[in-house]
């Protein structure tokens, strides 16, 4: 495995930084990472995806990290792999706002589908452009989310919210 | 009433619900069914139904205890699963690897898509009516439980492996009988494809039954088994190699429509290159440790030192309760039989991981259910649950 091509994928820089975007210092993977800013983000997934450099055809994950004293707090790190070499690249959006939202980019890769219902589900993420945004591992009339940092591991007594929802 | 006088035919479509209780679904899985008639017009999977809070409760359990819950998530490939967490957590600590260690995970990961995959030929024929081949591959699959139970002490949801290396070393009995094992495996494969491979009943219900484009495929992140149906030829064991891959010598199997048959015949392949493999990772098994010197501070130490010396026993202490990799995040992926297994960890310095994510290959190739099932007959969908090999633990975590 080529290490340069899998530390330095062709392009990866350039398109980040026409978008905007600021490279983090990479972690011990090794995985070039970017963050961008949720405005671009499909200006630059579209580009990961179809060029020019190393095309990244596959967005292997998208998934959601609750900073809880951070200010943004909801972070979505999606993973994208090239079938040609097999690099990875992580790129990083905050989502701000109440809801927190960001674009979804199922309309870009449409295996993002599930991925984002189930960031909404467990971290409350709005992933604005979504085809049909509804809970995927939680029953469809759960409130709360799971997995923030606020949510108890015990979980919700299902009684006291089911009797609220279906008082007889 | 039209112009010949013959009544209209009111026809509409029906829901149906091929609910979580069904013996076909290979777990709890539930389909909502758009049928006119019998054609699907749409199957909406509904998961949730296994869902056990994996992740949530990775924020709150030390690194290696984390490994148990790491078998239960594809159940029927554990320890390909222990080695994927493994790695990552090795990933973050900047472990090496011995040698040792890494020939026999790779036996272990293969014979781990061994028994997955005859689990899958098993059940998967056994849904489309070919019961043979179910007795028969269990009975395969039993031996490869014997060879578990052998080295690790159990026979499903091992846990045998631990971060830097493994929970102990494979006995040269043990790998001998591996060896035998994998002599003799290609035969019954040949039996297994005696039954099916050729058989009208069975190319009649998977050829050209839940094709899907190469394109298509991709775009949904199919991968695994599932993706090389398709054509492209992308195994990470090849593409992005890890443990001992790179230096053993083996082919990757590639359909070309994307239909169920091919998908059984690249699995068919995949059964056959994994026994190649463990022959020759067996053959170039080198000696030595099995976790090298520089983490026995994050093994448990055996017990005999531990309760006679001073060392071994703070050693003890602190791996149970103190084991920190430093700050940062990584993202490690493995190819188990189900595609790729990706664990992503976000750790704070702590002794839990501050964010723990699971990248489920089944749960992203379930997504391609409707794509597959479209315009399919009803009783198609057997076929394309079969074919696409999921496993509810690993969708739900």
């Amino acid at each position: 495995m080529d290490e340069d091509k899998v530390n330095k994928p062709d392009g990866f820089l350039e398109r980040l930084e026409k978008v905007g975007g600021e490279s983090l210092p990479s972690s011990a993977d090794g995985i070039p990472s970017g963050r961008v800013q949720a405005e671009h983000l499909l200006e630059m997934m579209e580009s990961l995806r179809d060029g020019p450099g190393l095309r990244f055809e596959i967005l292997i994950d998208v998934c959601s990290v609750d900073e809880f004293t951070g200010k943004p707090r909801f972070d979505v790190i999606y993973h994208l792999r090239s079938l040609e070499t097999g690099a990875l690249v992580r790129i990083k959006a905050f989502a701000e706002g109440d809801p927190p939202a960001v674009p979804s980019v199922t309309g870009i890769y449409p295996t993002a589908n599930w991925h984002e219902r189930e960031a909404y589900d467990m971290m409350g993420i709005h992933f604005e452009g979504h085809p049909d945004l509804k809970r995927i591992l939680m029953p469809l009339e759960y409130e709360g989310h799971p997995l923030r940092k606020d949510f108890p591991r015990e979980g919700i007594e299902p009684d006291r919210l089911y009797k609220r929802l279906y008082p007889d | 009433m039209t112009e010949t006088g013959e009544k209209e035919l009111h026809v509409e479509e029906m829901i149906l619900n091929m609910g979580p209780q069904h013996p076909a679904t290979h777990g709890v899985l539930r389909v909502i069914l758009t049928l006119d008639g019998e054609t699907i017009v749409n199957a909406e999977p509904v998961v949730g139904y296994l869902h056990r809070g994996k992740e949530k409760h990775g924020e709150d359990l030390t690194y290696t205890q984390f490994i148990t819950f790491t078998d239960r998530l594809d159940y029927v490939s554990s320890m390909a699963n222990n080695v994927g967490w493994c790695m990552a957590v090795e990933k973050l600590l900047g472990i090496e690897l011995t040698e040792r260690c890494e020939y026999l995970r790779v036996i272990v990961c293969e014979l781990t898509r061994i028994a997955s995959h005859l689990i899958w030929i098993g059940c998967s024929a056994l849904d489309l009516g070919a019961a043979t081949v179910f007795f028969h591959s269990f009975r395969e699959r039993e031996k490869i439980y014997d060879l578990f139970d052998a080295f690790s002490g159990l026979r499903m949801n091992n846990g045998f492996m631990r971060i830097g290396g493994m929970a102990g070393d494979i006995a040269p009995e043990v790998i001998r009988a591996i060896d035998d094992f994998t002599a003799e495996f290609p035969g019954y494969l040949d039996e297994y494809e005696l039954l099916l491979s050729n058989n009208r009943i069975f190319i009649d219900r998977t050829r050209g039954v839940g094709a899907i484009s190469a394109s298509d495929a991709i775009g949904l992140g199919l991968t695994g088994p599932n993706l090389r149906g398709s054509g492209p030829s992308f195994d990470l064991r090849k593409n992005a190699p890890y443990l001992a891959y790179d230096r053993l010598d083996f082919d990757i199997a590639v359909g070309t429509v994307g239909d169920c048959y091919d998908r059984y015949m690249v699995r068919v392949e995949e059964m056959r290159q994994s026994a190649r493999i463990i022959r020759q990772a067996i053959k170039d098994l080198p000696g030595g440790p099995v976790y090298p010197d520089s983490v026995k501070k994050m093994i448990l130490p055996p017990k005999s030192r531990v309760y006679t010396r001073m060392e071994e026993l703070i050693h003890q202490f602190k791996i149970v309760t103190d084991l920190r990799p430093p700050a940062g995040e990584v993202y490690v992926a493995t190819e188990v039989p189900k595609g790729e297994l990706g664990f992503y960890i976000v750790s704070r310095g702590g002794t839990s991981p501050y964010r723990l994510r699971v990248r489920s290959p089944s749960f992203t190739n379930l997504q391609a259910l409707p794509v597959m099932a479209k315009g399919r007959l009803f009783s198609d969908m057997t076929a394309i649950i079969g074919a696409l090999d999921f496993v509810m633990g690993e969708v739900d975590r």
